[in-house]
């Protein structure tokens, strides 16, 4: 193992180039702080990305890196792991490159389980291209290209990602560095396709946007920390709390026994909680954060077929001759 | 090119010949038409003939049957490429009349057409557009027909009596499809073909399955006994031909430019221990070949069938980046969706393949048909600098030789390369000696140590960086596709920084042009005419080039197997005769290419129509150019 494995021994040589304030720089910061926790050489973590802020951070990270193009990076990400399966594989992307020209990529790697980590940075804004809207947007927002506010509707990103089959989905916040640590973390160690949308506040385009969230005037009363086999509840004293029921989910009467609540099973054979857990909404319920999904299925690069056999085989096809 | 490429040939053998001479089988897309040439090929092969088979598509994929857009056509010429080629044919088997429509005008007039008459009922004449059957009475064209009604004859030698009824061995249907192999039969028959290597071929296809096989063999047998017995035609000796070559006791195989490549691809993997990836997707005609890659069993080299062809080059470049060789294979619309990946690999300094399937048309257009249509796509079609080498095979075989060629560049010099395919090389198959891999030289690597202070893009003699790859403890770095600073991984946009990097790029195309060399072209003093081509054409070219030199001119012929960079010696090529005529299969790509280059008095003749070139229309523009009359 290279030497200099600690935080600050995996910063690149290169200036940090984020506006004042901006949430990469959290998630920069814990990033490192997990790397240097690994236990993988720094020469066998390898950082893609594509076009936005966000991807800039592979530049400013001391392990190998490569910055590709837009959308094209979840591919590169794919084909790296067939060359080198031993390798550890990052993926940065924002949400307008994410759901944008990656989108599909994105979700057919989730379908095959590439063993990739994909930081889904979501400001909900593109930055870099100075406030357009995204498809994470969010209703009726006022950007760049909709002046009028915007008037799609949005995608959940994590909900997005258990559809399509991811084997690890969580979501964190850029200014919660404790949770975002212990994600990255378990993202770091699980093999397949992990996906953590990581909710960072783009402070010149889409300032507070998760303040509900992150800011601390009431924030228990709008978020679950998931955990694993408790019950989903929140708010003073968790009084609050959701209910499955009839394949919808609902809000439980307030109550303090706690068991009023249904439990959060992160590793359920049955997606459909946690895709329900991961599309909730402010103000009619509560947002979760934590991990939505963790099972194990065979990597991509594992069930991969490939040959073994002697090439002179397939030199010979299937019908040669002599001539006679 | 020579000093250079010492691999072991792997081209046809030479033969002596009184040649040309064509067989066409056409029939319905969905009458197996294709392995029966295949049969023919490895019945013809073994007695030592040349054979070459150019398969020609209907315009669309699934074409409804018995009409003329579904029709099917396997054109069989014997003895080598450079001269087996003939627009007409001696021979035609039409399995149904819309084959029979087609190609009519190319049987000569006392040429044998074999006809299945069982699907020349009232239905399929109208498909295709027949008002008489043309193979009896008044309406008969051709005075040599043997009209046999294959389907009744095949039903009845497999076992009448007991197909469908009940507890039958095989269906109707089952039965039906072994009628082309009665056909083959006759067709055997009449060139004189011994029937066994087909037997051997039947016996170990259909093993699994003992009724098929045993209705094949009946078939088959039935066809060559019938023949036999019934035709009124003498049978074409087998000395007619004089054509075997120099090939008795070695291991022969017929080899489509698909297979060639993906075999050239598995030696790569096998050669450099490095994994092989051919990512791509469905889209006809590189479909082919995807079909071809996922069958292919050595160890090193994988297939991917990606979402789309972005998907394709971007899973190829990760391929690469980690050390391996990823290669793609692209056609139609798909190969302008791949630019903004070439145009990263040529900025991140990374190996990449893109073997393009040319076909007609622009946007959808024919999927199927013949064009050389994207030269001008693969030399210029990305946004800023960013060039690319482009090859282009001669020949199904040379698709072997062409795909290690573009390896050896990409890996030496961590460059993307673009091959150029087309119908006539990559669908076409030929007879090929199977080569002894082992022979075959290494391939070369950028220098790199792993103890040396040298930076990823520190630049060798050849322009090339060192291929430091994740995993290498100590040589961390960033690339990428923004502008740098010259052999520095080193982001830059400073002015200077941007236009040294264009230079250095150029350079490298430049240190390219020589590791290729010159093109040995054969052009003796006092040409008046030369005839340049590229790509799957060459045989036509050729052929007429010979035609035209029998009548008197002085004709030369050369083939750009490289088309960008040009060959060192292109400017003496050009300078090498009074005139030139650039053919190719588009509105004149590589004419425009060279006339912006170089001063020549050139001609351009161009084919757009999806088909090949007719030799009669090229030895005509050959005899006007000599003649100094306008063409």
């Amino acid at each position: 193992m290279s030497n200099n494995n600690n935080s600050i021994g995996f910063a690149s040589d290169q200036e940090v180039r984020w506006c004042p304030g901006c949430g990469d720089f959290a998630i920069l910061a814990q990033v490192k702080k997990v790397l240097s926790e690994l236990p993988i050489p720094r020469e066998q973590q390898v950082f893609l990305s594509g076009i936005g802020c966000a991807s800039r951070m592979p530049n400013y990270l001391n392990t190998y890196g490569f910055r590709g193009l837009h959308g094209g990076g979840v591919c590169a990400a794919m084909g790296l792991k067939i060359a080198r399966p031993e390798l550890t594989v990052w993926l940065i992307l924002g949400d307008g490159e994410g759901f944008g020209p990656a989108t599909h990529h994105l979700l057919h790697a989730a379908r095959r389980n590439v063993d990739v980590k994909v930081l889904f940075i979501n400001n909900e804004i593109r930055g870099l291209s100075r406030g357009q809207e995204s498809a994470t947007t969010r209703l009726g927002t006022l950007t760049a290209t909709s002046p009028e506010g915007t008037s799609d509707a949005v995608w959940h990103p994590c909900a997005m990602a258990i559809a399509s089959g991811a084997t690890f989905v969580a979501r964190s916040l850029d200014v919660d560095v404790d949770h975002l640590g212990m994600v990255l973390n378990r993202a770091a160690l699980h093999r397949g396709f992990a996906f953590i949308e990581i909710l960072q506040n783009c402070k010149v385009y889409n300032d507070l946007v998760f303040d509900n969230l992150a800011g601390q005037h009431d924030r228990p009363e709008h978020l679950i920390y998931l955990e694993h086999n408790k019950p989903l509840v929140y708010g003073v004293q968790n009084r609050n709390g959701l209910k499955f029921e009839d394949a919808s989910i609902s809000l439980a009467p307030p109550n303090n026994s706690n068991n009023h609540a249904s439990i959060h099973n992160e590793s359920s054979p049955n997606p459909y909680p946690c895709q329900m857990l991961a599309s909730l909404e402010n103000p009619d319920f509560p947002e979760c954060i934590g991990v939505f999904r963790s099972i194990e299925k065979p990597t991509h690069h594992h069930s991969y077929y490939r040959g073994t056999s002697n090439f002179k085989l397939d030199l010979e096809g299937a019908d040669p001759f002599f001539v006679e | 090119m020579a000093e250079k490429e010492p691999d072991q040939k792997t081209a046809p053998l030479a033969s002596s010949l009184p040649l040309p001479h064509a067989i066409r089988l056409t029939g319905d897309a969905h009458d197996g038409m294709a392995m029966l040439s295949h049969l023919f090929a490895i019945a013809a092969g073994s007695q030592g003939y040349q054979i070459f088979i150019v398969p020609e598509y209907p315009a669309e994929i699934r074409s409804p049957a018995n009409t003329l857009a579904g029709v099917y056509t396997s054109s069989i010429y014997f003895g080598p490429l450079n001269e087996a080629m003939e627009d007409r044919t001696s021979f035609l088997l039409a399995m149904n009349p819309a084959g029979l429509k087609l190609h009519e005008s190319c049987l000569e007039k006392d040429g044998i057409l074999l006809a299945n008459s069982d699907s020349f009922g009232n239905d399929e004449l109208i498909c295709a557009g027949y008002q008489e059957n043309p193979l009896v009475g008044k309406n008969q064209l051709f005075h040599r027909t043997l009209s046999v009604p294959m389907a009744q004859l095949t039903n009845r030698a497999i076992n009448h009596s007991r197909v469908g009824d009940k507890g039958a061995l095989l269906s109707f249907r089952e039965v039906d499809r072994c009628k082309n192999l009665f056909a083959l039969g006759m067709v055997l028959w009449y060139y004189s073909i011994p029937i066994e290597p087909v037997l051997r071929w039947l016996k170990q296809k259909f093993s699994i399955n003992p009724s098929i096989l045993e209705a094949s063999q009946k078939a088959f047998k039935a066809g060559f006994t019938y023949a036999e017995t019934a035709s009124v035609f003498p049978q074409m000796p087998v000395s007619h031909f004089a054509n075997a070559f120099n090939a008795k006791g070695k291991k022969i195989r017929m080899i489509s430019g698909n297979e060639a490549t993906v075999l050239a691809l598995q030696h790569i993997a096998s050669k450099t221990s490095r994994t092989v990836l051919l990512a791509s997707t469905s889209r006809p005609p590189s479909h082919e070949i995807s079909s071809l890659a996922a069958q292919a069993t050595s160890a090193g080299f994988s297939f991917l069938l990606a979402d789309d062809e972005l998907a394709a080059a971007s899973t190829a470049l990760g391929v690469s980046y980690g050390g391996g060789l990823g290669c793609t294979a692209v056609s139609g619309i798909g190969f302008p969706h791949q630019s903004e990946i070439v145009s990263l690999a040529t900025a991140a300094e990374l190996p990449l393949l893109i073997l393009e399937y040319q076909r007609a048309g622009i946007s959808i257009g024919l999927p199927q048909r013949l064009a050389q249509s994207d030269l001008g796509m693969a030399v210029m079609g990305r946004n800023g600098e960013a060039p690319l080498v482009v090859l282009a095979p001669e020949s199904p075989a040379d698709c072997f030789e062409t795909t290690l060629l573009a390896a050896r560049i990409a890996l030496r010099f961590l460059a993307p390369v673009c091959i150029l395919h087309d119908g006539l090389n990559a669908r076409a198959s030929q007879t090929w000696q199977i080569p002894d891999t082992s022979l075959l030289k290494e391939f070369e690597f950028p220098h790199f140590a792993s103890d040396s202070p040298s930076g990823p893009y520190e630049c060798d003699d050849h322009l090339a960086r060192p291929w430091i790859t994740p995993g290498t403890p100590g040589k961390e770095h960033r690339l990428g596709g923004n502008e740098r600073k010259l052999n520095s991984p080193q982001v830059s946009f400073l002015p200077q920084d941007h236009q040294a990097m264009n230079r250095h790029r150029a350079a490298r195309m430049q240190r390219i042009a020589e590791y290729l060399g010159f093109l040995a072209v054969d052009v003796p003093g006092n040409v008046e005419v030369l005839v340049l081509g590229w790509g799957g054409t060459r045989s036509v070219l050729e052929s007429a080039c010979k035609r035209a030199r029998k009548k008197g001119v002085k004709v030369a012929f050369a083939q750009l197997r490289w088309l960008n960079p040009l060959p060192k010696n292109m400017a003496q090529i050009l300078n090498s005769s009074s005139k030139t005529l650039v053919a190719e299969l588009n509105s004149g790509r590589l004419f425009a290419m060279l006339k912006e280059k170089f001063e020549f008095d050139g001609f351009s003749l161009t084919r757009q129509d999806g088909l090949n070139f007719v030799i009669d229309q090229v030895e005509e523009t050959i005899l006007q150019l000599a003649k100094g009359e306008p063409t």
